[in-house]
């Protein structure tokens, strides 16, 4: 009888386990493709934003600000003799 | 053959007798051999299972991942490289490489045409390119193209043209600081400059996963991750972009202007070490190598040696006063302006008469120099100036820096120390030049260059005593003030100590007509902040003439003044400046007053 309830459990768990290591590879898979496009995702936001800083940082070119300011706005570097120090 | 049932046969006994040769069959019997030849089937159908299942399983599976499962590697990118402010230098964006499976279209001429007009290269030559390697699968088209362009390309649906995403280096700023970063290889290898030095740092360790792909090689679906990828790391430099700005455009200004050949600046920050800008011309646009000038690569600053000239005479003096030998206030007879030395003379400009230590820094007096030098012995010279790095590395880890050459006294004629006491005979690196000003500035502590934001490990030490190198700074101080070598290099409301330099080039034996203009200063003199050298090579000296004080300062003036503006430098000179401004607002009332009594 215990030897009968024996095999019972262990074919239940043998089975059990089967079921259970097929659903965990179906969960991974799932879960690593979920994990690819979120990584896609990721490296696409990353691209993006280093275009984004390279634009900014070429329209912050010293020479095109250098230019904006002397040309278009008329600003000029103030003479040290034009400075007026004040003293505390 | 039809099946006859014996029924017919009891009712119809004709064809047996028709055929008496032939036996009357058993069903029996035939079921038997059918059954056996199905049974036979089955076994061998079994053991071929069990062959394909089970001994050659291994086998037949690796058959099939072959075929459909890939381990491919995944993609990472460089880091980025930033100033010290966080502003991108150098940025990797991608872009799409074009490549085709010569196999799957060698056989069609007309998507050959199509893909040649799409590509705008010559058809014939296309075709050629691919029958030479129709046996492969694999041909770049071309590389490194805009992703725009590529996706319409492969709009068109050529069979076998495929698209890879690659990274490209791109370096907003271009040519002014083109020799610091150096520039990466097709392949995303630093080749030089920092691009090279920290290749590792940058670069990320591409991952690798595991997928199935169909027949056409599109993804069915991700597996596995085999290997995490590790995207680069970001890296900030010890540059600041304004600064390094700054001294290029200034620098680029007086080369042209002065006609010369090259040109160097540094600027060192001489508390921690650090290059806060290092500028050479000519330069190239790392944007696009391809064609450059090799000549122009070379990062001038750091690889080329020049003989110091008068830069070194604030040494000879700092190695006599540590001696003992002279103090601040000994006199020296410099008439007539020449002095032997060997065969042939150590000269002056002219005649400057009996001049003091610090006169002898003050008018750059070569004779001033060897008479004190004289007093040294050769050892006690070259122990003092080895201290200070001359003909060592600095050690700032960038990839080619020469240690410049200074040889032991044992391989000294009767003449070199007399000679180096002036700057020839040995040579050095304008950053050895910058960090030697950068110590006397620094109390006399000395401290390694490096490139990096914050490194550590640039621990100072001390070479000289800080009342040394406040003496020596002060005498640095009387050449940009009235009377100096180099008063261009004055600014308004800070005190600038340095000195000027100007080298005949040696070239084939002797010295050329040729002429290095240097300038190496400190600011502001009660303290410290920037150690700038600006070294310009062989100006033509029929344009602004070939003197220190008049080709290089001026530059060294031009780049100080910006710098200590932007990092909000208060003035430690307010004297001259409030001098300056009662005289400008005296001329300002004059000017107002004049036309009032032109009128009266």
């Amino acid at each position: 009888m215990t030897r009968w309830f024996l095999f019972a459990m262990l074919l239940v768990a043998n089975v059990a386990t089967g079921v259970a290591v097929a659903y965990d590879r179906f969960v991974h898979r799932q879960l690593f493709g979920q994990l690819n496009k979120l990584e896609h995702e990721r490296d696409e936001l990353d691209i993006h934003f280093s275009q984004l800083q390279l634009e900014q940082a070429t329209w912050a070119e010293p020479t095109l600000i250098d230019r904006a300011a002397r040309e278009h706005l008329g600003m000029v570097v103030p003479d040290p003799k034009d400075v007026v120090v004040v003293r505390e | 053959m039809s099946i006859r049932l014996p029924g017919r046969n009891t009712d119809d006994p004709r064809p047996s007798r028709q055929r008496p040769g032939r036996s009357r069959y058993d069903l029996r019997q035939r079921l038997l051999w059918v059954a056996t030849g199905l049974g036979l089937c089955s076994v061998a159908l079994i053991a071929f299972a069990v062959d394909r299942q089970i001994i050659h399983s291994d086998f037949y599976q690796k058959q099939g991942q072959e075929r459909f499962q890939r381990d491919v590697p995944i993609a990472t990118t460089r880091g980025m490289v930033t100033d010290r402010n966080g502003e991108p230098l150098a940025v990797s964006t991608p872009v799409m490489s074009l490549w085709v499976n010569p196999e799957e279209i060698a056989n069609s001429p007309a998507d050959i045409a199509r893909l040649a007009k799409a590509l705008d290269i010559p058809e014939d030559e296309l075709s050629r390119s691919i029958s030479q390697k129709a046996d492969k699968e694999f041909l770049w088209l071309r590389r490194r193209m805009n992703p725009a362009v590529v996706q319409r390309i492969l709009a068109l649906r050529i069979p076998g043209v495929y698209g890879q995403r690659e990274f490209k280096r791109f370096y907003p700023q271009g040519e002014a600081i083109a020799h610091v970063l150096g520039f990466t290889n097709v392949d995303d290898h630093g080749q030089e400059g920092v691009e090279l030095a920290f290749d590792d740092w940058l670069s990320g360790k591409p991952g690798e996963k595991r997928i199935l792909r169909d027949r056409h090689g599109r993804t069915v679906e991700n597996v596995d991750l085999l290997k995490a990828a590790q995207p680069g790391k970001d890296l900030a430099l010890s540059i600041d972009r304004r600064i390094q700005y700054l001294a290029y455009t200034e620098l680029q200004k007086a080369v042209e202007e002065s006609g010369a050949s090259s040109g160097s600046a540094v600027v060192l920050d001489v508390h921690t070490g650090e290059v806060l800008a290092m500028a050479n011309v000519p330069s190239y646009n790392p944007n696009s190598i391809a064609g450059s000038n090799r000549e122009a690569h070379r990062n001038r600053a750091v690889t080329d040696l020049f003989e110091p000239g008068s830069t070194m005479k604030p040494l000879t003096v700092a190695a006599a006063l540590e001696a003992h030998v002279i103090t601040p206030h000994t006199l020296f007879n410099t008439s007539p302006g020449k002095i032997p030395n060997g065969r042939f003379w150590t000269t002056d400009t002219e005649d400057h008469g009996t001049l003091d230590t610090t006169g002898v820094i003050t008018k750059s007096s070569n004779v001033g120099a060897a008479m004190i030098s004289k007093r040294l012995t050769n050892d006690q010279f070259y122990d003092f100036v080895k201290r200070f790095g001359y003909g060592n590395s600095t050690h700032s880890g960038f990839p080619g820096e020469a240690s410049g050459l200074f040889p032991p006294p044992a391989r000294w004629d009767g003449t070199s120390k007399q000679t180096m006491s002036y700057g020839y005979g040995l040579a050095v690196t304008p950053l050895q030049v910058a960090r030697v000003y950068a110590a006397l500035a620094n109390d006399g502590h000395e401290v390694t260059p490096t490139f990096v934001k914050e490194a550590t490990g640039t621990d100072p030490h001390a070479v000289i005593t800080p009342d040394l190198a406040h003496t020596i700074m002060k005498m640095m101080q009387t050449v940009t003030e009235p009377g100096g070598t180099a008063t261009q290099a004055a600014i308004l409301g800070y005190h600038v100590a340095g000195k000027t330099g100007t080298a005949r080039i040696a070239s084939g034996g002797g010295y050329a007509r040729k002429y290095l203009a240097f300038f190496a200063g400190v600011v502001p003199v009660d303290n410290p902040r920037f150690s700038m050298v600006v070294v310009i090579n062989d100006p033509d000296p029929s344009r602004k003439g070939y003197y220190g004080g008049l080709v290089s300062a001026p530059v060294f003036r031009n780049v100080m003044e910006g710098a200590l503006r932007l990092a909000d430098v208060p003035p430690d000179d307010l004297g001259t400046w409030l001098a300056a401004e009662e005289k400008s607002r005296a001329t300002r009332a004059q000017g107002a007053a004049q036309p009032m009594g032109a009128a009266q």
